[in-house]
């Protein structure tokens, strides 16, 4: 059993899924704003490709289940929050298009888990950090803020009592798995190659106003 | 771990049919269309049997087995296990509802994905008004995939040979951090091989 899986359509109605896809739109257009050259498209490229083969390590967990890694807060510790987002863009696209994790019209909130409270939300607190803690926080924080996020978004079909409780619990394991190995690598990075991880970004605090922002959307949903 | 299989990533059937030889782009609007016409009637069991209807048209001119599409829309299982109880405490009808737009939704999305190559689907989505640098990282993120995904395949099988069983959960964190790490400097590295090929081949980065 696989844990993270993205959100399938059929759960949910035309104007959530278009909810969704308004956030991503705007934070996929601020992100391009924010100074990604055509220098970086070949290093976005092979780190997204990076991002889906290291989602292939998968590791048992208790109970005969398996966890995979998200590797969201990797990315955004090695290319920065706003270029992390357009990789994670890239990658929940490809899954929704070709390898059918995920539904299309869902794609907006799958987005926003995984670009905002992924790459934005890791990026942001890696930054203010920028130690082993930090990376290990931005990974816990990642897979735990995604989860949380993903069940309140299908409260509409699902209720959140009984959704959110298991989300949140199972994905603390897994943001403990993710935060341990978001660190080891971080830490191995450091050692190897110190300046594959990303200096300060800018926009630091429009990153986390975005946060905050698709945070209190979703929280009323 | 089991070993890795790139080929299995690769869902495109080939086929010398009618929905092949359409233009992507008509495709994926064709599939947009349909997963709107889903959503938006997710209340009307008539409309679900008119959509299967569609649907089955669309694998007959593609020439694709509608059990092969069934069996990809399966995917979504675990979300319908997930959603099990609804169908005892949820509204009547709430759940059979559920069932048939995921199964409908996914279904379509895997009939897209048997029809259309990687390199078509991006062409379409540039001429659809997807910016340019998306199309661009998509498109080497597709090509290194593979190259990537069988590197993490040798990983794997090195450590497998190497490493003692037993390892204790937070071990095995450790360790999957580890290769994610290599992981990325390898494809750091081989990014700025890219690079310099493509600034020989005539790139121009403005």
């Amino acid at each position: 059993v696989i844990l993270a899986l993205h959100l399938p359509d059929g759960f949910l109605s035309l104007e959530r899924a278009a909810l969704g896809w308004l956030q991503a739109a705007l934070v996929i257009a601020i992100a391009l704003r924010m100074g990604v050259s055509d220098r970086q498209i070949p290093r976005m490229g092979v780190i997204a490709a990076a991002v889906f083969a290291a989602q292939c390590i998968a590791f048992p967990i208790v109970g005969g289940t398996s966890a995979h890694l998200l590797g969201a807060a990797l990315a955004a510790i090695i290319l920065g929050p706003w270029a992390a987002v357009l990789v994670l863009t890239v990658v929940v696209g490809i899954e929704a298009t070709l390898l059918q994790d995920g539904g299309l019209l869902a794609m907006g909130w799958n987005l926003v888990n995984m670009a905002v409270f992924g790459a934005l939300l890791g990026g942001v607190v890696f930054s203010a950090l920028r130690n082993a803690p930090g990376a290990f926080v931005a990974g816990f924080l990642t897979a735990e803020m995604g989860a949380i996020a993903a069940a309140q978004e299908m409260g509409q079909t699902i209720p959140t009592s009984v959704s959110l409780p298991v989300m949140a619990v199972s994905h603390a394991v897994v943001g403990l798995v993710e935060g341990c190995a978001t660190a080891a690598a971080f830490l191995l990075l450091l050692r190897a190659r110190p300046d594959a991880v990303c200096a300060n970004a800018p926009g630091q605090r429009l990153a986390a106003l975005i946060v905050i922002a698709c945070g209190l959307v979703v929280a009323l949903l | 771990v089991s070993g890795f299989h790139a080929g299995a990533l690769e869902l495109y059937v080939p086929r010398n049919s009618m929905a092949h030889r359409w233009s992507a782009r008509t495709r994926v609007l064709l599939v947009f269309a349909f997963l709107v016409a889903v959503a938006a009637t997710r209340a009307v069991p008539t409309a679900w049997a008119v959509l299967a209807g569609i649907l089955l048209g669309g694998c007959i001119a593609a020439r694709l087995s509608p059990l092969l599409i069934l069996q990809r829309a399966l995917v979504a299982l675990p979300f319908l296990v997930a959603a099990v109880p609804l169908a005892f405490v949820g509204p009547p009808g709430r759940y059979e509802s559920i069932c048939a737009t995921t199964v409908l939704s996914v279904a379509a999305a895997a009939w897209l994905a048997a029809t259309t190559r990687f390199p078509d689907l991006a062409r379409a989505m540039a001429q659809l008004g997807v910016p340019r640098v998306l199309v661009s990282v998509a498109i080497m993120a597709w090509r290194y995939l593979f190259v990537l995904a069988e590197e993490v395949g040798r990983m794997l099988r090195a450590r497998t040979l190497r490493a003692p069983l037993g390892m204790s959960p937070r071990q095995q964190a450790v360790s999957a951090g580890r290769m994610a790490g290599s992981l990325m400097l390898r494809a750091l590295e081989r990014s700025e091989r890219v690079y310099g090929a493509m600034r020989l081949r005539g790139f121009d980065p403005q």
